[in-house]
């Protein structure tokens, strides 16, 4: 528990420094030529996309943990991540409507892009419920990890949906090793704000976690107390 | 150079964020804050 927050607190801070230093080079950053200055919004919707997908691998990732070793430590983690990447969808859908109304002159359209990742959010929010309906933790452990690699197959979809179909969203801007399409002064701000996203994204989810395994310890001392009596 | 400035949309993404991230990080510092006082109170007890 010290270690937790010890390491808390540190992406707390390197979290905080990240974000106003990537906030400084974006306000640094080039208007493009065709959306003017519309492209700043892309520096919070394109990161925080990137997130809400890595914290659903997060999520499966801890989930089959769970499945496999009935770790506990793991089963708080599937638990916690769920809210925080719902957060990186909300925003992400959020930043893509309001980029959108200008741009496409539309707040929203059933791309296979915005599709999926609304069914992402959904995703997130059917976890949270699914929980929150078991009584069991156990029980509801295992259900929601199933459920999470069941939703998986979202993930590619997601990812792919723009090559794979033919949609008003634009290709990605930078994946793996390809090389990026867009021009360095505007990748630079990019990357910084993805990398104080990721860290600012693992903060939140130390906090959720740290939480979660008090509220455990303080339901177990009541429920002690409740025998006793 | 588009003549459009766009800048109320800007603000409104980076308040969202702001609101986002910085309101989930608030409420769930304070209730951890809060979960640490119980803790401690019932291990006195």
């Amino acid at each position: 528990m010290r270690f937790l927050k010890k390491i808390q607190k540190s992406l707390g801070g390197v979290a905080l420094i990240l974000l106003v230093v990537a906030f400084w080079l974006v306000m640094r950053a080039p208007v493009d030529f065709q959306q003017g200055n519309a492209v700043w919004i892309l520096y919070v919707h394109v990161p925080s996309a990137k997130m809400s997908l890595l914290f659903y691998l997060i999520l499966v990732a801890s989930g089959i943990v769970y499945l496999w070793k009935n770790n506990e430590v793991a089963n708080i983690i599937t638990e916690a991540a769920a809210p925080v990447g719902a957060a990186f969808a909300v925003v992400t859908l959020l930043s893509g409507a309001i980029w959108g109304k200008p741009m496409w002159g539309a707040w929203w359209t059933w791309d296979a892009r915005l599709t999926s990742m609304l069914i992402l959010l959904i995703l997130y929010v059917g976890l949270m419920a699914l929980r929150g309906a078991i009584d069991n933790p156990q029980k509801a452990g295992r259900a929601t990890a199933v459920l999470a690699i069941i939703g998986a197959v979202d993930l590619p979809v997601i990812h792919f949906s723009v090559t794979w179909w033919r949609t008003l969203h634009q290709p990605a801007s930078f994946a793996g090793a390809a090389k990026p399409a867009i021009a360095t002064p505007m990748l630079t701000p990019l990357l910084m704000m993805s990398i104080a996203f990721l860290v600012m994204g693992l903060y939140l989810l130390t906090v959720k976690t740290h939480l979660l395994s008090l509220q455990k310890q303080l339901d177990a001392m009541e429920e002690e107390q409740f025998s006793h009596a | 150079m588009p003549d459009s400035d766009y800048s109320p949309y800007v603000i409104a993404v980076y308040a969202i964020a702001l609101v986002a991230y910085g309101g989930l990080a608030f409420l769930w510092q304070l209730a951890l804050r809060r979960a640490k006082k119980r803790l401690d109170e019932a291990e006195t007890l």
